[in-house]
């Protein structure tokens, strides 16, 4: 399994997975998946993202993906080096050197698809412990997940399901919102923080009128968006924004009963105490 | 033909069919709060032949990759797919944008874009990922090095 | 007898002459065996051309004819009509490619001539070797039958039972009339569908020699040009149409509703009802796939034969299966709309009030679901902001790649209608362009414009829906460089007609191609739009691709024109490439029956022997038969195995 500098995805990841006794590893030599690399250098990131794929083939196992950035580098790094033998080859050169060979023969599986498909909303179902009534949740699936649809984790990308399903196991409600499907603008950050956080700020404020109680990502990268720059948003479109935000993983965690800092919950840095209030939990 | 420059990096990109139609300016969110940002006035320059003014102008860095533009377009120009090829012209001329500069030389050190400096939890502690009994990454930056000079990453990471 | 080849190399304009050196390929024609003269000129299929050849079989006695020009499926029958006035028999005739074949395909010139010397010698050797034969005649039944009872079927009906034939519609729906029959008004002029349509659904029905079949599908096709043996299914309506007066009764007690199929999923009707008021006939129908005592089988429910005071519904009515025998067949089953839900970003089927074009039309339509109110789906009340997006679902790699051709007219027509309807309002059309190609139709653009319908060249590219049901419209307008946000009240898919499961199944059962858009393939898009590569088979409107009222009817009355001369005559005559078997080497082993894509050959029994029979009118000389047969008793006149032998050896000897 891939990890996370949002250490508080991947303990709760790690906490569903292994509630539910899905079998992963994780191998120090993991490196980074390459996609900052891409707008660089295509064969670099082809390179980083290859030998991912190719210590998971080693390991004879499939790649579970907690970012939908890895989930889709690792994807479109996988089909493009199965359809251009040049860069194929010039890859397993460089990985020949670690006894490495990619042949692109396991599959690349975002967490999200593991819990719909491995797992599956009837498990869930049947170890609710608390259920999330009366939660009204924003669901922000990010771009990566969605498109292209080639890669899509749900079958209908423009009108995906998958995660308002799982949310509704658990028995809180995830209705439609019009900035649902609006981008975090993760990497326009990169030139242009102010006019990120402008875009991230409008979203975050819809959310908070239309008075839904929290935003439930699937992202590190979108996680990070929306979570830890609140304050500077408010400042910027001069509104006070104050919303929890909060990963699917967590939020299952939650209902399955597990404890809010075993989740990672205390590691948010959103007002998630908010919505625990909601739960039951007055403290983290 | 123009645009094989470009072709040649990525080879499914189509800028030559493009009708106009600016469904990818639609629906583009940095095209809402950035004037002079149009993914398929991008698309057409670099397409006429204009990449050095493209590059120079800084334009190209903007993009956030959410793909709408891609997906949606009708005859499967794929914009986002031209800017990536663009920024990788660009980086060939030595004229990557620090944010990407700055992200390539973390990957070389840490193997990852930002170093693992620990979170501050809401108590105030500061935990690092043995403290959450998290797997600690064990990347050679030797190994990296090698991954970059191989691939002819053309960014000069220091030591 | 001896052979005199007269050899006409035509340059084609530029076409040939440009890459075949012309000069050189005349003489070495000349000098080929048997060639008695061979001459060059611009351009062979015109008159002067032609008078060339004339002559020289007047004075020179020329007998056998090579014209080395364009390919056959352009001039063959242009250049045969030549030998025949000449009083030459038409079959003594050869063409050498080499245009398409040579000149065309290949740029240099040196390597271009030789080529076409070799195909000139090939036709050279193989005319040597041909017989004269004689067309095959067969009767025609001057009896047509048109698949579809919607405009372009309907007016192709009046002009052929004018002139004269017998005429057929089967209409697969229970009322004859098709889209056009729920449009309000149509563009340019604002003319009322109905009060166009309607005198000539009164016309078609009262003529004597039209036969209409409602309700009723054709399901399979037999026998050949002239004379193709139909059997037609004529599905049980349940109602007696000459006892039904349409007084409603039945519907208002029936208490099953399904979606109406002719309000597009806009409302409901009963499982008995009527399609719309005008309906041919004006009959009331039970659906069988909703009425409750059809699907159950038992003696359920039956309100609607209670509520008639006329007996005219009967329970117990079957399928009735009728064949006939026609001269020729025009397809005329339009298209079906494009569903637009399955491009998820624009909502279509989760944002109540995005609808599409097709469904705008039934909402201005006075017997539509709101009395020919514009009224928003989720509110129910009128719309004050409304926003069209033009081609939905074409111009699309992912969708269709043609272009709709109706939906701009569409939109500005709905848009002129709304204005009126609504009053202020304010109304966008979002287009890349505006297609207004036809007579009247860009004056009806600007007149959109004057009347201040806002027009912007580009798409949105999704969107989204407010608790309310407004639809949030993000799109880009280049003219002032500004991304827009539009609240609508109602937004408009404007889409277009695609090809529907009755072109392919229709296509299997008459065995005619399609394009690859789906639509029925015309034999040559300008040289005969009207018919299909089937002889016998022709088609009108939108069966044959997309287009307007107007075009649709035209095309109809075309392809009426094509089957009065196609029947003109008493007996047809067909080409006398057909299968011959020759019964001594047959070894009876039915490969050639089983191969046969048109189901020409057949067994013939008699007490002393059996045979294999080739039905000539439906052998179309394909030579599948003549290549799977493992004796070679199959043979096709003048392609027989050694005359293509004696092209094969001229194409392989080494040029002079």
């Amino acid at each position: 399994m891939v990890w996370s500098s949002q250490y508080q995805y991947e303990i709760s990841a790690r906490k569903i997975l292994d509630t539910f006794r899905v079998d992963y590893k994780t191998f120090p030599e993991q490196q980074c998946c390459g996609k900052p690399l891409m707008c660089v250098n295509i064969d670099t990131w082809l390179t980083l993202a290859a030998r991912i794929i190719a210590i998971a083939e080693r390991e004879k196992k499939d790649i579970i993906t907690l970012c939908n950035g890895c989930y889709l580098s690792l994807n479109e790094a996988r089909k493009i080096l199965l359809e251009t033998p040049e860069k194929l080859e010039l890859v397993n050169n460089i990985l020949s050197k670690e006894n490495l060979k990619f042949t692109g023969n396991i599959r690349i599986r975002h967490i999200v698809s593991v819990i719909w498909e491995d797992i599956g909303v009837d498990r869930i179902s049947d170890r609710i412990k608390i259920r999330l009534d009366n939660l009204k949740l924003a669901v922000h699936y990010g771009c990566h997940v969605l498109r292209p649809k080639e890669f899509a984790i749900d079958s209908n990308p423009e009108r995906p399901h998958i995660v308002e399903d799982i949310i509704q196991t658990l028995g809180a409600e995830s209705p439609y919102y019009p900035e649902k499907f609006d981008c975090c603008m993760i990497l326009l950050s990169n030139a242009d923080v102010k006019g990120a956080d402008i875009i991230r700020g409008k979203k975050l404020l819809a959310i908070q009128r239309r008075k839904f109680d929290a935003l439930v990502t699937i992202c590190p990268l979108c996680q990070q968006s929306y979570e830890t720059r609140q304050k500077r948003i408010s400042k910027l479109i001069k509104e006070k924004i104050s919303v929890p935000v909060i990963y699917l993983t967590q939020l299952i965690g939650l209902a399955l009963g597990i404890p809010p800092k075993e989740l990672g919950l205390h590691l948010n840095t959103s007002p998630v105490e908010v919505i625990l209030k909601k739960i039951g939990y007055e403290h983290i | 033909m123009l645009g094989t420059e470009l072709k040649k990096l990525i080879s499914w990109i189509q800028p030559e069919v493009c009708f106009g139609c600016n469904k990818c300016v639609s629906g583009c969110p940095v095209a809402e709060i950035h004037n002079e940002y149009r993914p398929n006035r991008i698309v057409r320059l670099a397409y006429l032949g204009f990449v050095d003014e493209l590059i120079e102008s800084g334009v190209i860095w903007y993009c956030t990759q959410c793909l709408k533009c891609s997906e949606r377009c009708p005859m499967e120009v794929y914009p986002a797919s031209v800017i990536v090829a663009l920024r990788n012209i660009a980086s060939k001329r030595g004229m990557t944008h620090e944010a990407w500069v700055k992200m390539a030389k973390n990957v070389s050190i840490y193997g990852k874009i930002l170093p693992d400096m620990g979170v501050m939890s809401k108590d105030r502690k500061l935990l690092k990922r043995e403290d959450l009994g998290l797997v600690t990454p064990a990347i050679s930056r030797d190994l990296i090095r090698r991954l970059f000079k191989e691939s002819k990453l053309p960014i000069d990471i220091g030591e | 007898m001896d052979i005199r080849i007269g050899v006409y190399i035509c340059h084609c304009g530029k076409n040939i002459a440009s890459t075949v050196n012309v000069d050189e390929l005349r003489e070495f024609a000349s000098r080929l065996p048997n060639v008695i003269v061979a001459r060059d000129y611009i351009y062979m299929c015109s008159s002067v051309g032609q008078d060339l050849i004339r002559k020289d079989i007047e004075e020179l006695g020329v007998n056998r004819v090579v014209v080395a020009a364009c390919s056959p499926t352009m001039h063959l029958e242009t250049f045969r009509r030549v030998l025949e006035e000449a009083g030459l028999n038409k079959y003594l005739l050869e063409m050498a490619n080499i245009r398409e074949k040579c000149s065309w395909v290949h740029t240099d010139p040196k390597k271009a001539t030789e080529k076409a010397k070799r195909i000139v010698s090939m036709a050279v050797k193989k005319v040597s070797s041909v017989e004269p034969l004689q067309e095959i005649r067969r009767r025609i039944h001057k009896k047509v039958l048109i698949i579809g009872g919607g405009v372009a079927g309907i007016h192709a009906a009046i002009e052929l039972a004018k002139a004269g034939y017998h005429v057929t519609i089967v209409e697969k729906t229970p009322t004859i009339g098709g889209k056009m029959m729920f449009f309000d008004k149509t563009f340019p002029t604002l003319d009322c569908a109905q009060c166009i349509l309607s005198p000539r659904i009164s016309e078609v029905t009262k003529l004597e020699n039209v036969r209409i079949f409602t309700n009723s599908e054709v399901v399979e096709v037999t026998g050949g040009p002239g004379d193709f043996n139909v059997r037609i299914l004529r599905k049980p309506r349940y109602v007696d149409e000459m006892k039904c007066v349409a007084c409603g009764n039945c519907a208002e007690k029936c208490p099953v509703s399904v979606p109406n199929e002719w309000w597009f999923g806009l409302g409901e009707r009963k499982a008995i009802y009527i399609p719309f008021p005008q309906a041919y006939p004006n009959s009331y129908v039970i659906d069988p796939d909703a009425c409750l005592r059809l699907r159950l089988r038992r003696d359920v429910c039956g309100l609607c034969m209670q509520a008639c005071d006329r007996n005219a519904i009967n329970f117990d009515m079957k399928e009735k299966f009728i064949e006939d025998r026609f001269g020729a067949i025009i397809i005329a089953i339009g298209g079906e709309p494009f569903e637009p839900s399955k491009i998820g970003e624009y909502g279509y089927g989760e944002f109540k009030n995005v609808i599409t074009g097709i469904q705008f039309e039934v909402l201005t339509n006075v017997s539509g679901p709101t009395k020919g109110e514009i009224l928003c789906p989720k509110t129910g009340k009128k719309p004050k902001t409304l926003v069209f997006i033009q081609c939905v679902g074409f111009r699309n790699e992912n969708f269709n790649r043609y272009c709709c051709r109706t939906g701009c007219m569409a939109s500005i027509k709905h848009a002129i209608l709304a204005k009126e309807k609504l009053g202020d309002v304010d109304i966008y059309i979002c287009a890349p362009e505006v297609r207004a190609f036809g007579k009247g139709y860009e004056e009806f653009y600007k007149r959109a414009r004057e009347e201040g319908i806002k027009f912007i060249r580009g798409l949105p590219s999704e969107l989204k829906e407010e608790e309310d049901g407004t639809i949030i419209v993000e799109v880009y307008d280049p003219i002032s460089d500004k991304i827009l946000n539009i609240k609508a009240d109602l937004v408009v898919l404007s889409t277009g007609l695609q090809a529907s499961e009755n072109h392919r199944n229709l296509s299997e059962i008459l065995k005619v191609p399609r394009s690859p858009d789906g639509f029925i393939l015309e034999k040559h898009p300008k040289l005969d739009p009207a018919a299909t590569p089937i002889a016998g088979i022709f088609v009108a409107g939108v069966a044959q691709g997309p287009k307007d009222i107007p075009d649709s009817i035209s095309h109809a009355e075309a392809a009426a024109a094509r089957v009065m001369s196609f029947l003109a005559k008493d007996e047809l005559e067909l080409e006398p490439f057909k299968a011959e078997i020759n019964n001594e080497l047959c070894s009876k082993c039915l490969i050639c029956m089983h191969t046969c894509p048109f189901n020409a050959i057949s067994i013939a029994e008699t007490d002393s022997e059996v045979k294999l029979i080739v039905d000539e009118a439906i052998c179309t000389g394909c030579g599948v038969c003549a290549s799977s047969c493992p004796t070679g008793a199959i043979t096709i006149p003048n392609i027989l195995p050694k005359q293509i032998m004696l092209e094969v050896e001229a194409a392989l000897e080494v040029s002079t």
